[in-house]
């Protein structure tokens, strides 16, 4: 089954697009990388709504959002090709969203390493994560417990002090238990 | 409606900045600074980096004076299109005429746009605009004669007149066959206006933009400014930013400036505010 992890940044959304497109080569790459999942329909993981949120009024997440606006179907079947949207620390700089922390980039490199490994990502400190403002990890660790044949990163950076990864894994098992967030 | 000036076409949204170039010893704003033809092209090429889509190129000041003769008028701008037009081919050049001989001349040496500032007081430049193909100015002049200031003059309704007026003279010119397209109206604060006309016709801009012709302004540094804050010339650059606020929310197309990068920021800002422009480059909360 065919995995393609790309970070929530509202960004990618066309309700805040500007003249100018501030994430790019990101949007390129997630492009590129959701064609690679075929023209059926995919199954989106991605961290519901805050509370926060959902009491302003927000019922869909972000990951289901950008899915949609990249013209994706979207399914619950567990046999579909998943679209898990996570993203790392935000707190890389002094004018990251969530100020510097001096353990973001440490963070931020362990997860770089387990979606390259295709595996590790259990070993991450969620807990940590969620300080540092990760978000949707935990759907990555719940499908890193397949067996994964093959990665492809197709985009790695924090550019704006938020760490994204736009990357492909192809896993062998052909379902895993994350929960949709649709 | 797309907009085309001569051999350039816009957009249905864009917005034009037209910078003013004096080709006069005596304009009221720059009082002669560009009057040397060194220093008028040097202004160009400025206006050109600022970002101005075209440049309005006037040989006769707007405000009573000496008289200029036709050939004098020509000498002044003729040969200067010509040089511009080779300098800057992307550059729509406007020039601000009255008469058909001058117009005809400077259409012949590569201008784009007729701006009749005087609101068609020679009823032959519709027909050089159409012969040529370039666009026309109609602007409003409450019937004043041509470089005379405004003297006790009332309207009943100040906008229905400049309606009614620039409206006819937009239709006279697509029937002598100018094309639609090329078509743009101008309700001329202080031309045959007193400040309390200006002020209305800016408050009403909205209704000028339904008609569907293409609105140009020309509201740089004018006495409707200067009398609103009782500031001189060379003080009313806020003023005239805070008037080209309102006519840009209300959908003006064109507008006619001394300051091109202040009034850029000016119009695009109004724009992103009423929703017809996205901003340029957002992140702030979007990472």
């Amino acid at each position: 089954m065919r995995v393609v992890i790309a970070p929530p940044a509202p960004a990618l959304l066309p309700d805040y697009a500007g003249r100018e497109d501030p994430v790019g080569p990101l949007r390129a790459a997630l492009k590129q990388a959701v064609a690679w999942l075929g023209d059926g329909p995919v199954r989106v993981v991605a961290q519901a709504p805050s509370e926060v949120d959902r009491s302003r009024g927000v019922q869909q997440s972000l990951g289901v959002r950008i899915a949609l606006s990249l013209g994706l179907t979207l399914t619950d079947d567990p046999s579909a090709p998943l679209l898990v949207f996570a993203s790392g620390s935000a707190m890389r700089t002094e004018k990251a969203p969530g100020f510097f922390d001096e353990r973001a980039a440490a963070f931020d490199a362990q997860v770089d390493a387990a979606i390259r490994a295709g595996k590790g990502l259990s070993d991450l400190d969620l807990a940590l994560g969620e300080q540092l403002w990760a978000h949707g990890l935990t759907g990555l660790v719940d499908i890193a417990g397949a067996e994964i044949d093959d990665v492809q990163v197709d985009y790695a950076d924090a550019p704006f002090g938020v760490a994204y990864w736009v990357a492909r894994w192809q896993l062998k098992a052909a379902s895993s238990q994350a929960d949709s967030g649709s | 409606m797309t907009l085309r000036l001569g051999r350039h076409s816009f957009d249905d949204a864009q917005t034009l900045m037209m910078a003013i170039v004096n080709r006069t010893p005596d304009s009221f704003y720059d009082k002669g600074a560009t009057w040397s033809e060194d220093k008028a092209h040097a202004r160009v090429a400025e206006v050109v980096a600022q970002g101005a889509e075209i440049v309005d190129i006037g040989g006769i000041k707007a405000a009573p004076g000496v008289e200029i003769s036709e050939a004098e008028e020509r000498e002044r701008v003729v040969d200067f299109v010509a040089k511009v037009r080779a300098d800057h081919p992307q550059l729509v050049i406007s020039v601000d005429t009255w008469r058909a001989g001058v117009a005809d001349a400077v259409c012949r040496a590569g201008a784009d746009v007729i701006n009749d500032a005087w609101g068609g007081a020679d009823p032959e430049l519709v027909d050089v605009a159409a012969q040529h193909d370039v666009a026309i100015i109609c602007t409003h002049t409450g019937g004043v004669q041509v470089r005379t200031r405004p003297f006790r003059i009332e309207y009943d309704d100040v906008m229905a007149a400049v309606i009614a007026d620039t409206t006819a003279y937009a239709e006279r010119a697509l029937a002598a066959g100018v094309a639609r397209e090329s078509i743009v109206i101008d309700p001329a604060h202080d031309f045959g206006k007193n400040t309390v006309h200006g002020l209305e016709v800016t408050r009403r801009m909205a209704e000028m933009v339904a008609t569907g012709w293409p609105v140009l302004v020309s509201l740089s540094n004018k006495d409707f400014v200067g009398e609103s804050l009782d500031l001189p010339v060379g003080e009313r650059l806020i003023g005239t930013l805070a008037a080209t606020t309102i006519c840009a929310t209300a959908g003006a197309r064109i507008y006619r400036v001394h300051e091109v990068v202040q009034t850029r920021q000016t119009v695009d800002m109004a724009n992103v505010i009423a929703g017809r422009l996205a901003p340029k480059l957002m992140i702030r909360g979007l990472q």
